[in-house]
């Protein structure tokens, strides 16, 4: 699973996700891709699920790119835990998607199967998703 | 060779700012502005639907296009820049720079794949690693696409720009030899091995483990574990035997 090989600071404030994806909403490699549509946190669970799905997918006929990186520690308190005495401890990674953002790309393969493929990495998503095709032109 | 031209009706744009520009978004209209060395720039309004339509021909975005302004006579121009909102894809800006026919324009043109690798009969992946080239030339020599031959490309092999021909009068804009398409063994699924994350000397402390407690293949430190007793403790934290990530 995708994780910071290591942080300066273990633990973050949960921050607000305004706006849209600035940067990283194009097709930069593939030539089909899944984009958010909405805003959202990617567990590195999620990623990690839907790299798979797609790879069992297309088995070894193309190439996939995740654009995306969990770098954001979330934090949790244990089970049956009272509130306070202080934040809890770092229970995983996630990405910070905004709409446009692109998930995956893919090459290699004909559009049917990247269709199938990302469909069913979509599905591991809890983000809305639209499946994004390079074309020529605006 | 000549280059495909559109004629396009656009208006001055009087208004600027936020605020007009989004009223004439809701009229449908798209704000725009024209450029050139040594012009002055004009701040226009064009119809997107208009604008796409003009660009649909061979040339594509490198349509030469004639700007008829509204008062204001015409202008020569090719199209720029543009932008677009980034989840509908809907035009929402254009930038036009003024070109005059007898000097060379920096253009990104296409680059089409044609052929079947040997490669990719091999069970390679055809990679293209860059769709689109910039050259210089007049706009009348500006090619439509650049075709790229990849019969004879085997697995493990690339196509450069110093490998390419093109047109008289037509120039790679960069001093680099990129490499454009290759074609690439495919690589086998690997099954991940999970590291735990190590903490910055000198730093707070580590960030979460990867290894789940009790699951050696689950990567999320384990909130809770209940088994946690060969936890790796967060820095100062109190609840660290129940909390922090377990490694095991």
């Amino acid at each position: 699973m995708l994780a910071p090989a290591r942080v300066k600071y273990r633990k973050q404030m949960k921050g607000r996700m305004k706006g849209s994806a600035l940067r990283g909403g194009t097709l930069a490699f593939g030539d089909y891709g899944l984009q958010a549509l909405e805003c959202g946190w990617m567990t590195q669970r999620q990623i990690e699920a839907s790299r798979i799905t797609i790879a069992r997918h297309i088995k070894r006929s193309g190439k996939v790119w995740i654009r995306i990186f969990p770098d954001k520690p979330i934090c949790k308190k244990p089970l049956e835990t009272r509130m306070g005495h202080g934040k809890g401890a770092p229970e995983g990674w996630v990405a910070v998607i905004k709409p446009g953002r692109m998930l995956f790309e893919m090459n290699g393969v004909d559009e049917p199967t990247a269709r199938k493929a990302l469909t069913l990495a979509a599905a591991k998503i809890g983000i809305p998703t639209k499946i994004v095709i390079r074309k020529e032109g605006l | 060779m000549s280059v495909d031209q559109s004629v396009i009706e656009v208006q001055s744009r009087l208004e600027r700012g936020k605020g007009a520009a989004r009223r004439l978004r809701r009229s449908g209209l798209i704000p725009g502005v024209v450029y050139g060395k040594g012009k002055e720039p004009a701040a226009i309004s064009v119809n997107a639907d208009n604008l796409k339509k003009a660009l649909k021909t061979a040339h594509g975005l490198n349509t030469v296009l004639t700007l008829k302004i509204e008062g204001a006579g015409q202008r020569l121009a090719l199209l720029k820049d543009w932008e677009t909102e980034v989840t509908t894809a809907k035009l929402t800006h254009a930038d036009f720079v003024e070109i005059s026919l007898d000097k060379p324009v920096r253009v990104e043109v296409p680059v089409h794949i044609e052929g079947k690798a040997k490669g990719v009969t091999d069970g390679g992946i055809l990679e293209v690693i860059r769709h689109v080239l910039v050259v210089d030339a007049l706009p009348a020599n500006i090619p439509t696409h650049i075709g790229v031959d990849v019969t004879e490309l085997g697995v493990g092999n690339s196509i450069h720009v110093s490998d390419l021909k093109f047109a008289t009068g037509v120039k790679h804009a960069s001093p680099h030899n990129y490499a454009i398409v290759s074609v690439v063994a495919p690589k086998a699924e690997k099954v991940e091995e999970v590291a735990a994350v190590a903490a910055v000397p000198g730093a707070e402390g580590a960030a979460p483990a990867d290894a789940k407690a009790g699951d050696a293949k689950g990567a999320a430190p384990a909130a809770g574990a209940k088994d946690a007793k060969g936890a790796a403790p967060a820095a100062g934290a109190k609840d660290a035997k129940a909390a922090a990530p377990a490694k095991k």
